[in-house]
C-alpha cells in the first residue's frame, strides 16, 4: 500500500501539486491511501479532487481510500450536498461508517 | 493575489461609474424598471465581489445599500430624487472604502446609512406595494457554474447557503461531470447542483442568488407543484427562464467555458458586468465572445510601450540620414522599408492610446448634478461629439479644467429660476458640452445659456488691477482674455464651488501645457462659451523641420498650411511692415532669424511657412526646409520650460536637438504684431 501525506491545506490553490502525487502514487501501487493532517484545511475545490481520484482508482482498477476518518471533510461535504443522497459506499470511504478499517 | 485584487478594483471601479450613471438616469426617469434592476444589479455585483476579494467594510457597507435599495427595486418605495441623491452619496463612500480599505470610514458611514434610511422612510408609501406573495412555493433549482469559478473566487458554497437562507433547501451535488483524475484539470468546477427549495419568495429572490455569476452560468428553476406557484410569476416563467433543465451530461455551452478565450482568464466572472437577471444562454454567450474581443491592459504598459515606439522612430530617422548619405542601394532599401513599419507601429499606438470623451464628459453628469443641488439651480447638461476620441494623457488632464469650466458655468454663469424667469428664460439653465475633431486637433466646448460675462465689471476690475489703463480702448476679444490673467476673479463673494480667483489661469496654463489653446466668447443675456483646442496626442506628431541660422527647428505639420519662397528682394521690401500678400490676404510674418537673433546673414532664398490656428495664420520666414519629420516630443527641462516660444524638444537621426515651435503662441505674437502696426498707421 501506498501512503500520501497530505500535509499541505486541500484547497484550491495546492490541488494541482496533490494531483500529481496521488497519480505517482498510483502508478506505483494498486493501493493508496491518503493521509491528512489532523483538522486539515478543505474546501470544496480539495473534496472534488478527492473524488476525481475515487474515479480514477475505480477506471484503472485500484483502490484509494482515506487513512483516517474524513471528519475534515464534513462541513464542506454537508454544505455542497454530498451527504444527501450520499451511498453507503460514500459513507464507508468518506467516514469509515461500517467498515472494519 | 495581488494581481486579482487590482482587477477587482479597476472592475469595481467601473461598476461604481455604471452605479452612478444609473442613479443619476433615475433621476430623470424614476419609473424604469430596467434602470432600477441595472443599480441593484450593480450593488448586489459591488458586495459580493468585495467580500470574496477581503474589501470587507465595503462588502458590509454596500450590503446595507443593498437591502434599502432592494425596496425600490420590489417596489415598497420610489426612487425619490432624495433616495437616489442618499445612494449617490453612499456610492461615493464606497468608493473611498474601494481605494482605502483599511482607513476608519465607520463614522461617515454610519451616517451616510442614516441619511439613506430616512430616504427611504420618507419615500415609504409612495410607492404602492407589491401584493403579497401567497404561500409558500418549492423551486427546483439547477445550476452549474462556469468551469473557472474556483479560479476566479466564486464561492458555489455561498451560493447554495444563499439559496438555504430562502427557506427549506435540499442540496444534492452531481458528481457526474467529474472526470477520473488522469484527465482532470484539477482546479475547474467539474460539479453542479440540485436544489429543492421551498420558500415564500418569488422567483426573482432564486434569481437573484445568481446575479453576478448569471452572465457564464446555466440555471434553470422550476416550479416542482405548479398549482401553488404564484399566478402572476408562471406566465413570466418560461420566457425568462435560462435553459430549461439542460440534460447533466450535455455539452457545457459555450457560455460556460470562457477560461478559452484568451483573456478572460484576467477577467474574474464574478466581478463582470451582470447581464439582466434571467438572460437567454444565446445572449449570454454571445457576451462572452465579445469579452474575448477586448484585453484590459495597464495605462503604464501602454506608455512604456509609447516610449518604445519613440525611440525606434528616433533610431529609424538616424537610419534614414545614414542610408541616404551613403551609395548602398539594399541599405536604402531597407531603410525605406524600416521607414514604413515603423511609421505604421506609430500609427497603431497611437489609436491604442485613444480613448472617446464619453469616458470623460460622463463624470460631469454627477458633477452637474450636485451643482445644482448646492446652489438650488434647475440644470441641464447635455453632451455631443461623445465618442470623440483623444490620447488618454491628454484626457486625463483635461479632467479638472473641465470640472472648473463647468462649476463656473453653474456658479456664475447660470442665473437662479427666479431670475431666468424675469429675463424670460425657462427655469432649468443648459449646460451644454460638445466635442468634435478639426483637423489634429480636438475642439471641446462649454457653453451655458446664462447671463454672460459682465464686461463692465471685468473692466472695473481689470482697471483696480492694474492690467489695463481706466478707460483705455480695448477690444472686446482682449477684455474677456482678462478673466485668464492670474488672481482674477469678478464673483463679488467666494462661494464653495469657486469665485476664489484662482482658476480661469490655472485651466489656461493646464490647456496651453497640453499645446492646446483656449478661448472665451460670451453674449450679455445670452451665455458664454469656452472652446479648448487640444491636440490629439501628446507623444509624437509629424513634424516640418527647418532650418533657421544654425540650428533646427519642428513646425507641427498640423499647423502648417503652405509653403512659400521669399526673395531677398521682397524681404527687403517688406521690411518695417511685414506683411505678405497671400491670395488677396495681408498675413503678418516673423523672421525667426530675428526672433531667435542668430546672427547669421539672411538666405538668399528665405522660405515663408504659412502656419494656423483656426481662421488666425501668420507666416514664419526660415531660412531652409529641411523636410517632414517623425517628431517624438520630449518635453523641455525645467529650465527651458518657460520659453514660450517652444513647446517641447525632440531628437534628430544625427542625435542633434530640435525645438518644437508653439505655434499658437507665434501665431497670437504675429497677430499682436499686426495690431501694433494698424495702431501705428
Amino acid at each position: 500500500m501506498r501512503r500520501v501525506l497530505v500535509d499541505a491545506a486541500l484547497v484550491v490553490r495546492n490541488v494541482a501539486g496533490l494531483r500529481q502525487s496521488i497519480l505517482d502514487a498510483f502508478e506505483e501501487d494498486d493501493a493508496v491511501t491518503l493521509d491528512l493532517v489532523e483538522d486539515q484545511a478543505v474546501d470544496l475545490c480539495g473534496v472534488q479532487l478527492i473524488e476525481a481520484a475515487r474515479r480514477q482508482a475505480q477506471a484503472v482498477g485500484k483502490t484509494l481510500s482515506l487513512a483516517h476518518p474524513g471528519e475534515a471533510f464534513r462541513p464542506v461535504l454537508e454544505a455542497a450536498g454530498f451527504l444527501t443522497e450520499a451511498s453507503e459506499d460514500d459513507l464507508r470511504f468518506w467516514f469509515h461508517e461500517g467498515s472494519v478499517q | 493575489m495581488n494581481e486579482a485584487i487590482a482587477i477587482f478594483q479597476v472592475e469595481a471601479r467601473e461598476n461604481l461609474e455604471l452605479i452612478e450613471q444609473g442613479l443619476l438616469d433615475l433621476l430623470d426617469r424614476p419609473e424604469d424598471r430596467d434602470l432600477v434592476d441595472a443599480v441593484f444589479r450593480g450593488l448586489h455585483t459591488l458586495k459580493g465581489s468585495g467580500a470574496m476579494f477581503g474589501f470587507d467594510a465595503l462588502a458590509g457597507f454596500t450590503h446595507h445599500c443593498e437591502t434599502a435599495f432592494d425596496r425600490v427595486r420590489k417596489g415598497e418605495v420610489a426612487a425619490t430624487t432624495d433616495l437616489v441623491s442618499a445612494v449617490l452619496a453612499a456610492r461615493d463612500h464606497m468608493r473611498q472604502l474601494l481605494e482605502d480599505p483599511s482607513g476608519d470610514h465607520g463614522a461617515a458611514g454610519d451616517a451616510l446609512l442614516a441619511d439613506l434610511e430616512r430616504a427611504v422612510r420618507e419615500a415609504d408609501g409612495a410607492a404602492a406595494p407589491e401584493t403579497p406573495k401567497a404561500g409558500a412555493t418549492t423551486w427546483r433549482v439547477k445550476f452549474e457554474l462556469p468551469a473557472d469559478a474556483f479560479r476566479n473566487g466564486a464561492n458555489p458554497l455561498a451560493l447554495l447557503n444563499e439559496l438555504r437562507d430562502l427557506g427549506e433547501a435540499h442540496v444534492v451535488v452531481d458528481t457526474s461531470r467529474v472526470p477520473p483524475l488522469s484527465r482532470m484539470e484539477p482546479t475547474d468546477l467539474h460539479l453542479g447542483w440540485t436544489v429543492t427549495l421551498t420558500t415564500e419568495h418569488g422567483r426573482s429572490a432564486i434569481e437573484d442568488v445568481f446575479i453576478f455569476v448569471m452572465d457564464e452560468m446555466t440555471l434553470s428553476i422550476e416550479a416542482v407543484d405548479a398549482e401553488a406557484a404564484a399566478p402572476q410569476e408562471a406566465p413570466q416563467a418560461a420566457p425568462q427562464a435560462a435553459p430549461q433543465a439542460a440534460p447533466q451530461d450535455a455539452p457545457v455551452q459555450a457560455a460556460a467555458e470562457p477560461a478559452q478565450a484568451p483573456v478572460s482568464a484576467a477577467k474574474p466572472a464574478a466581478v463582470a458586468p451582470a447581464a439582466p437577471a434571467a438572460e437567454p444562454a444565446e445572449a449570454g454567450g454571445a457576451k462572452a465572445a465579445k469579452a474575448a474581443e477586448s484585453v484590459r491592459v495597464p495605462a503604464d504598459r501602454l506608455d512604456e510601450l509609447m516610449d518604445r515606439v519613440g525611440e525606434l522612430v528616433i533610431a529609424q530617422s538616424r537610419l534614414s540620414q545614414i542610408a541616404a548619405g551613403g551609395t548602398d542601394v539594399a541599405l536604402r532599401a531597407v531603410s525605406e522599408e524600416i521607414e514604413r513599419l515603423s511609421g505604421e507601429l506609430r500609427d497603431t499606438m497611437m489609436v491604442l492610446r485613444m480613448v472617446p470623451v464619453s469616458t470623460l464628459f460622463g463624470r460631469f453628469r454627477r458633477l452637474v448634478h450636485d451643482l445644482a443641488r448646492e446652489t438650488g439651480k434647475a440644470i441641464e447638461l447635455s453632451t455631443d461629439g461623445e465618442s470623440t476620441e483623444i490620447d488618454k494623457t491628454v484626457i486625463e488632464r483635461l479632467a479638472d479644467p473641465l470640472v472648473h469650466l463647468i462649476r463656473n458655468a453653474a456658479d456664475h454663469g447660470l442665473e437662479t429660476a427666479e431670475d431666468r424667469a424675469a429675463a424670460g428664460k425657462p427655469a432649468t439653465g443648459r449646460i451644454r458640452l460638445s466635442a468634435h475633431q478639426s483637423g489634429g486637433e480636438v475642439v471641446i466646448t462649454i457653453r451655458d445659456d446664462g447671463r454672460g460675462i459682465d464686461r463692465d465689471r471685468v473692466r472695473a476690475k481689470a482697471e483696480s488691477q492694474g492690467l489695463i489703463e481706466p478707460g483705455a480702448a480695448i477690444s472686446d476679444h482682449d477684455l474677456l482674455q482678462m478673466i485668464f490673467h492670474p488672481g482674477f476673479s469678478t464673483a463679488a463673494a467666494v462661494t464653495n464651488l469657486s469665485g476664489r480667483g484662482v482658476g480661469m489661469d490655472v485651466v489656461k496654463r493646464t490647456i496651453e501645457g497640453l499645446r492646446g489653446s483656449i478661448d472665451i466668447a460670451s453674449r450679455p443675456g445670452e451665455g458664454s462659451e469656452v472652446s479648448l483646442r487640444i491636440p490629439l496626442t501628446l507623444a509624437i506628431i509629424d513634424g516640418l523641420l527647418v532650418r533657421v541660422g544654425h540650428g533646427r527647428y519642428v513646425i507641427p505639420l498640423d499647423a502648417v498650411e503652405e509653403c512659400l519662397e521669399l526673395s531677398l528682394d521682397e524681404d527687403l521690401r517688406s521690411r518695417g511692415r511685414s506683411f505678405i500678400s497671400l491670395r488677396n490676404s495681408l498675413v503678418p510674418f516673423l523672421r525667426l532669424r530675428e526672433m531667435f537673433d542668430t546672427g547669421t546673414p539672411p538666405e538668399l532664398h528665405q522660405k515663408v511657412v504659412v502656419v494656423s490656428t483656426g481662421a488666425e495664420r501668420i507666416g514664419l520666414v526660415v531660412d531652409q526646409i529641411i523636410g517632414d519629420h517623425q517628431t517624438v516630443i520630449k518635453s523641455m527641462s525645467k529650465l527651458h520650460s518657460g520659453l514660450p516660444t517652444f513647446s517641447g524638444a525632440t531628437i534628430l537621426g544625427d542625435g542633434g536637438v530640435a525645438l518644437i515651435l508653439d505655434v499658437g503662441h507665434l501665431v497670437a505674437k504675429g497677430q499682436q504684431q499686426e495690431a501694433q502696426m494698424r495702431e501705428a498707421v
